[in-house]
């Protein structure tokens, strides 16, 4: 019996492997990539490991601008810029909202609720082109405002996942802190919010991820070239006579560097939230 | 609650300082500066900057702050900057293929009253440039260079294959050419190894010309195609001949990813005999070492023919300092600054005087005889210049991606060009009558409100049912709490949608006054938009292969970690889920060039014997290997599986243990419907995302070959911010909403019949 089980697990770990291979693929030789010269990458023969290494591919990167002489830094103040206070709204509103959906009884809630839940299904590439108009007639294109302003009114999935951890923290917490004398939004400050630091932070790091990642935003409403975000820059990066992939993979790998810290340090909290909300989807 | 106060009033201050941030970057020099925007490689970028320079070191109270782009983006930034609010640059490089458009839309100031108070003269220019530069009888903008691509060829290898060198002075005809290029190409075991020509982006209208024949009525904004005449069809013909029948010439599609150079630099492989060129090749060709080479003028059939390409510096029309920059435009094209360029790579000079002088005939780089450019400016006339740049492009793609690979012969292309072509250059007005004006837009209307009010019914009665009795005080509290998202609602969502619909019975540019058109947009898209039925049809086709390997996938792997007594669960689940949070520019950018011909995907599949196709070059497979790029994305439904894994009792699987059901029945009949809300949820978010892709078709296939990855955001994004069709794009994202409601709603209504509530009944 002990031996099919030993048996059966060296199988599944052997599928589980081979799953992660696979889904690690484009990371790995990314990385790799970012050591290579072009004809390890592609051509004849490739190599799967850097021989030779070509690692002035990082610092060609970071200076590297086809056209324009601003480097890769600027892009990162401004990448940091955007999500930093993507992130500050995102958590502001979001969990107010939160709480007031899961502690507030008032009229016609869960018919709000249900509104929520709706707007979930629209996707903000139906309304991209009319905010166009909206943000071009009160003067807001080539700057950070239509990419940061909206994130401070909350957005439906965070304030879904808030409220649904919200939810689970007990409710004589916060009675007894009423009876105590606390207000409402002391309640909220002071009992919901430090207990709730681990959705707070998945809604932070979520926040910033697709932030960070956004090319629609940046490419639609910055247009000079100081303002440039990373997943715009690293896209002008793609010119015809650039035709050293190991620089743009060494590009694409700083680009992507903050974005995997900030998820290995949140990862702990990450699935645990993502299991929350999922499991109350039905 | 003072921490609440300080909070808030962070929170309240963040626009004011964003504001500010803004402002701030202005320099303190007093005099004015003048934003110059215009494209190039690293060799133009350098020439223009000494004019610049040049510029003011004469003008010390100007100063010029370039900003250069890549000519891929340079166009589609230059009309969202156009339709933004924030202030375009001042000057700006133009092209002769997008004169129409810019100056029929008026977005660049009219150069006449300049042009006469300084008494310009244009009889020393190149006829050709100053047509390219006229509207209306007025100069809208300052020649400043043109172009023109000659034939460039490989000296060596015309010795080794013992061909004479091209005449630099008499043209060959076309069926000489065709002999020469057939010399010069070699095949080995059925592969071409050495091409005898790389045509390049050479302009179909140019083989019209020499045929006798013409492209259009009129060159700068024509009205009509004419290419679908026995002239037209014969260009055509000898074109797409020397790429599809004599396989002499590689196809433009292709032949950097087979390994003969970027079009206009593929000398540079070594394998191409003559390619076609212009000046700009020239710096790069004259790196490579050991490269020997000449120019000659390109053949001709009937007539002498060429196509020139004007550059120019036009003036922006919202700029705040036009006369500045009427002084830097008309420094650009006086002699000196001719003079400063001419040999620096980027086009032959505009004056006459100057492109008969040494400064342009005698090559820095030892080309000789640069006469070559000269006599064929002389049989040059200017390109075709429409008012809309889908014109441009409609034609290149029926010519490159249709033509070129063999998919139609030339009779169907010049029906097609000539059919689409015209309709695109002179678009049937849409007036609306009493029908779709007035009643259909009614209608529809009717029937949106109709919906809504039955949903907020249904949802009202819903909320009648609660029992809750709030107080005044916890009612207002409430709303308080909830009013960001409410405003929000209301202002990036509501509203827009709103404006959408209201937008989408116009005809809009955003840069003229919108006109009422009443359901034109959507009879057009309907009846008659190829692209928008193409997009549905790849976001469809995307939607049904992305979806069930992320499914079978992402179950797979919950099924795997959820083992149980399995170790290490939580690193492999973090590895199997992070892939899925990056997919935005980074990873798309090396898919690229792991899906490249000789790239890291065929190489894999040549190890299992499988001659892998050139996957984002082939119409076939662009698609599929953008589906196949699922594979790595398997984590987001993994997690969702997971945690409906962990909510199915496990008393359920002891009892089928008990009745003897086996390893597949028990996940057939107990996992399967226990974790079916799950599945049902994947199923509804896969198709909306489906609906969101942009970033990769734009990163890895930009959409084609031939619109085989014109996804529908992809088209969306196009339609307004590249044609600038703004009421046109507003149709389509209303069809967009109702498309994923109806999808949604059909997946809900659907779900009842295999989607097991556990306790529902």
């Amino acid at each position: 019996m002990i031996r099919v089980n030993v048996a059966r697990q060296t199988v599944v770990y052997a599928v589980l492997l081979i799953l992660c291979a696979m889904v690690l693929l484009p990371l790995v030789w990314m990385v790799t990539g970012s050591f290579k010269t072009p004809a390890q990458i592609s051509g004849e023969t490739i190599s799967f490991w850097p021989r030779p290494a070509a690692p002035e591919n990082y610092p060609d990167a970071w200076r590297y601008e086809p056209s324009l002489r601003l480097g890769m830094g600027q892009y990162f103040l401004n990448s940091l810029l955007i999500a930093i206070f993507a992130v500050l709204g995102q958590l502001a509103s979001s969990s107010l909202v939160a709480y007031g959906f899961a502690r507030v009884r008032f009229h016609g809630r869960e018919a709000w609720f249900l509104v929520l839940l709706a707007t979930m299904m629209l996707p903000s590439e139906v309304t991209m082109i009319p905010l166009f108009i909206l943000f071009r007639e009160i003067g807001w294109t080539n700057s950070f405002l239509p990419l940061i302003v909206p994130q401070f009114f909350g957005s439906a999935f965070n304030i879904f996942l808030l409220r649904q951890f919200f939810m689970t923290i007990p409710r004589e917490m916060d009675e007894a802190a009423m009876l105590d004398g606390c207000s409402r939004l002391g309640v909220y400050w002071r009992i919901i919010l430090p207990l709730s630091t681990p959705a707070l932070i998945v809604t932070g790091v979520f926040t910033f991820l697709w932030n960070w990642q956004d090319l629609l935003g940046p490419l639609i409403y910055l247009d000079s070239v100081e303002s440039r975000t990373v997943a715009l820059g690293l896209s002008y990066l793609l010119t015809p006579t650039q035709n050293n992939p190991g620089l743009i993979f060494a590009a694409a790998t700083v680009a992507l560097l903050p974005v995997v810290v900030l998820f290995f340090i949140g990862q702990r909290y990450i699935t645990k939230g993502i299991n929350l909300s999922a499991s109350s989807y039905w | 609650m003072k921490r609440v106060a300080f909070i808030a009033l962070l929170v309240a201050s963040l626009p004011a300082v964003l504001l500010l941030r803004q402002r701030e970057t202005g320099e303190e020099f007093a005099g004015v500066t003048l934003r110059f925007s215009f494209w190039g490689s690293d060799t133009e970028i350098a020439a223009i900057e000494t004019v610049c320079r040049r510029f003011e070191s004469l003008h010390p109270d100007v100063r010029i702050r370039i900003e250069p782009l890549p000519w891929t983006q340079y166009w589609l930034k230059m009309k969202t900057q156009a339709a933004g609010s924030g202030e375009p640059p001042d000057v700006i490089r133009m092209t002769s293929i997008h004169g129409a458009e810019w100056y029929s839309r008026g977005l660049l100031a009219d150069l006449s009253p300049f042009v006469e108070r300084d008494k310009v003269d244009f009889s020393g220019y190149f006829p050709a440039t100053v047509d390219a530069v006229t509207w209306e009888g007025k100069p809208r903008s300052m020649p400043t260079d043109v172009a023109v691509r000659v034939y460039m060829f490989n000296k060596d290898l015309f010795d080794r294959a013992g061909v004479p060198y091209l005449d630099p002075k008499k043209p060959m005809d076309w069926e000489q050419l065709r002999e020469v290029a057939r010399k010069l190409t070699i095949t080995k075991n059925g592969q071409t190894v050495q091409y005898g020509l790389s045509l390049g982006y050479m302009e179909f209208d140019a083989f019209v010309y020499q045929a006798g024949g013409l492209a259009v009525d009129r060159l700068v904004d024509p009205t009509r195609m004419l290419v679908n005449s026995p002239e037209g069809i014969r260009a055509l013909r000898f074109y797409s001949d020397l790429i599809v029948r004599d396989r002499v010439s590689p196809a433009v599609m292709q032949q950097e990813n087979l390994g003969f150079g970027a079009p206009d630099f593929a000398l540079e492989s070594g394998k191409v005999a003559i390619q076609h060129g212009g000046t700009w090749s020239i710096p790069g060709l004259a790196k490579e070492k050991g490269l020997r080479f000449g120019l000659a003028p390109i053949a001709m059939d009937k007539d002498r023919a060429q196509v020139a390409f004007t550059n120019s510096c036009g003036i922006s029309a919202r700029s705040r300092h036009v006369a500045e920059s009427w002084e830097f435009v008309k420094f650009f094209a006086s002699p000196e600054a001719q003079r400063l360029v001419a040999s620096r790579g980027i086009g032959i000079p505009v004056l006459r005087e100057v492109a008969r002088s040494d400064a342009f005939l005698k090559s820095p780089y030892g080309v000789d005889p640069m006469e070559v450019f000269l006599d064929e400016m002389e049989c040059a006339r200017t390109n075709v210049s429409a008012r809309t740049e889908e014109f441009e492009n409609q034609m290149q793609k029926i010519v490159s991606e249709q033509l070129c690979l063999g998919s139609i012969p030339p009779e169907e292309a010049a029906r097609r060009m000539e059919k689409d072509g015209s309709r695109l250059l002179s678009p049937e007005p849409m007036k609306p009558t009493m029908v779709t004006g007035v009643i259909m837009p009614a209608g529809f209307l009717a029937l949106a409100g109709f919906l809504v009010l039955r949903l907020v019914f249904r949802a009202g009665r819903k909320a009648r049912g609660q029992t809750m009795r709030p107080s005044r005080g916890e009612n207002r509290a409430g709303y308080l709490f909830i009013l960001p998202w409410l405003v929000g609602l209301t202002v990036f969502a509501l509203g827009p949608v709103l404006l959408a619909l209201g937008a989408g019975f116009t005809e809009w540019s955003v840069l003229q006054e919108p006109h009422y058109v009443g359901v034109g947009n959507y009879v057009r898209i309907l009846a008659q938009d190829h692209d928008f039925r193409q997009s549905l049809r790849v976001t469809l086709l995307y939607a049904s292969g992305s979806i069930p390997i992320q499914l079978v996938g992402g179950l797979l792997c919950a099924l795997l970690l959820n083992v149980r007594s399995l170790r290490f669960t939580g690193v492999l689940r973090t590895v199997l889920y992070l892939p899925y949070l990056l997919t935005g520019v980074a990873i798309s950018i090396v898919w690229r060039w792991m899906y490249a011909s000789n790239g890291l995907v065929n190489h894999l599949l040549g190890w299992a014997g499988i001659s892998g196709p050139d996957w984002l070059m082939s119409e076939t497979w662009a698609l599929p290997g953008i589906v196949l790029m699922n594979f790595t994305w398997l984590g987001g439904n993994m997690i969702i599986f997971l945690a409906a894994l962990q909510g199915v009792p496990s008393s359920l699987y002891d009892a089928a243990h008990v009745d003897g059901a086996g390893l597949f029945r028990r996940f057939w009949h107990v996992t399967l419907p226990m974790i079916s809300p799950a599945v049902l949820f994947n199923l509804i978010m896969g198709t909306i995302g489906s609906f969101q892709v942009f970033a990769v078709p734009w990163i890895v296939t930009g959409g084609g070959p031939n619109d085989a990855t014109l996804f529908y955001v992809l088209n969306l994004y196009r339609r307004a911010f590249q044609y600038n069709d703004m009421g046109y794009a507003c149709a389509l994202a209303v069809i967009l909403f109702v498309v994923i409601f109806a999808v949604s709603v059909l997946e809900l209504r659907g779900s009842r019949r295999w989607v097991h509530y556990e306790g529902a009944r």
